[in-house]
């Protein structure tokens, strides 16, 4: 029988990892960033952290760690946060959010506003990493709303904490195979190839998404206006059960009655833990 | 040479208040939303003077002027504020929230010029 495991390569220059120095960037990454790290994930902080140490020319972590602390340029803990919390990601990753939100989320937005006159789509991606799932989102309202797209505001918000990924995501533009999940319609219309073989957003659907950087653990989030939707899918894994239902508290105060919040497919939240609706696995309802 | 920020969502627009400035010495800069206007204080608080919109997407102009006004290091710097869709009561309420100048949308171009010049001046003299 083969042997499904892929062996990690290991050099000569791989630094070891003490409990101390794990606790130690455990407390600092749960302060900065309420990011959670168990024991169990101690195999991926020394993995994603051994390239930093390397390039940065650290012997131990216990040298990182003193030089993060007393880094006043920020540069650090953003690096930090990106090595942590950075997925690989594709445009169209999990796919049923999308069809439910085009099938039947847009539809209501655009009733309920039709009722009241209000012209704007408001929705925020906390925690948007990349980029693709802000440009599906922003795709999805200019194809609903076609025609009458100048009739309306479709706002979108796209905020995460490594400014590394936002830069990225403001870039727009991505390897083919990150794009390829796309339905073609979508792909075609709002996407062009670079010389370099890449694909890039079109700046009409760029141009409308407002990226920032936003720390998720700030006390309050500076913005009044609710949202119809929240979309914070693969975010809170990083974060404990307190955490959570805080951040879950807050997006709720920041959901329209009858918005959405749609997480990733694999988390959950508790009946006690949400003031939502369940709607349907990682879709909830204010 | 005095600082401007310009807080307004709508490309026109800007490119109204643009013009409206033009012939001043200025350094202004540009932002569409008061959230990057936020951003923008916080990486630099020696403005000497903001102009913002009210209706804008992400943070609108009363949470700026607040937020402003909280905050010891950018408190001081006076602000314009712009727009063509409130009453007097709200106005008067904008201008106790710590605005300075209100200018009703459609703007007049000698109005912006004339109140921008009377608070770089006052921001001189004080």
């Amino acid at each position: 029988m083969a042997n499904n495991t892929i062996a990690t390569p290991q050099t000569a220059t791989e630094a070891r990892i003490t409990d101390k120095e794990f606790g130690a960037i455990r407390k600092l990454v749960y302060d900065k960033f309420g990011i959670n790290l168990t024991e169990q994930k101690k195999t991926l902080v020394v993995g994603r952290l051994q390239k930093v140490l390397r390039e940065r020319e650290f012997a131990t972590f216990d040298e990182y760690f003193q030089w993060l602390i007393q880094d006043k340029s920020g540069s650090g803990l953003d690096e930090l946060a990106t090595r942590i919390s950075t997925n690989h990601t594709f445009f169209y990753r999990e796919k049923a959010h999308f069809e439910f939100f085009q099938g039947t989320v847009l539809p209501e937005i655009h009733a309920r506003h039709q009722a009241t006159g209000n012209k704007e789509f408001r929705i925020w991606c906390a925690g948007c990493s990349s980029g693709e799932e802000p440009y599906t989102l922003m795709m999805l309202m200019m194809d609903f709303l076609g025609s009458q797209l100048n009739q309306w505001k479709p706002i979108l918000l796209a905020t995460d904490i490594s400014a590394r990924a936002l830069k990225t995501a403001m870039s727009g533009e991505y390897p083919q195979d990150r794009v390829s999940q796309l339905p073609p319609g979508l792909r075609n219309k709002y996407f062009q190839k670079t010389p370099d073989g890449l694909m890039s957003v079109a700046p009409a659907v760029r141009d409308r998404i407002f990226f920032r950087r936003h720390n998720l653990m700030d006390p309050t989030f500076p913005f009044k206006k609710q949202f119809d939707a929240i979309f914070c899918r693969n975010v809170m894994i990083y974060f404990d059960r307190p955490t959570r239902n805080t951040l879950v508290g807050k997006y709720h105060q920041h959901t329209v009655p009858g918005g959405y919040l749609f997480i990733g497919h694999s988390e959950t939240l508790g009946r006690d833990e949400t003031p939502y609706n369940y709607v349907m696995p990682a879709v909830y309802r204010k | 040479m005095p600082k401007l920020l310009i807080v307004e969502d709508d490309p026109v627009m800007r490119k109204l208040l643009a013009k409206a400035v033009a012939n001043l010495v200025v350094d202004a800069h540009y932002t569409s939303d008061g959230l990057y206007a936020l951003d923008a204080l916080r990486c630099n608080s020696d403005y000497d003077l903001i102009i913002t919109d009210i209706s804008m997407p992400i943070l609108d102009g009363r949470t700026l002027i607040n937020l402003v006004r909280q905050d010891p290091r950018f408190d001081h710097i006076p602000i314009i504020i712009m727009s063509g869709v409130v009453g007097m009561s709200e106005i008067a309420d904008l201008l106790d929230s710590g605005a300075d100048r209100f200018i009703p949308k459609p703007f007049k171009m000698d109005v912006v010029l004339e109140d921008v010049q009377s608070l770089l001046k006052n921001k001189v003299a004080g």
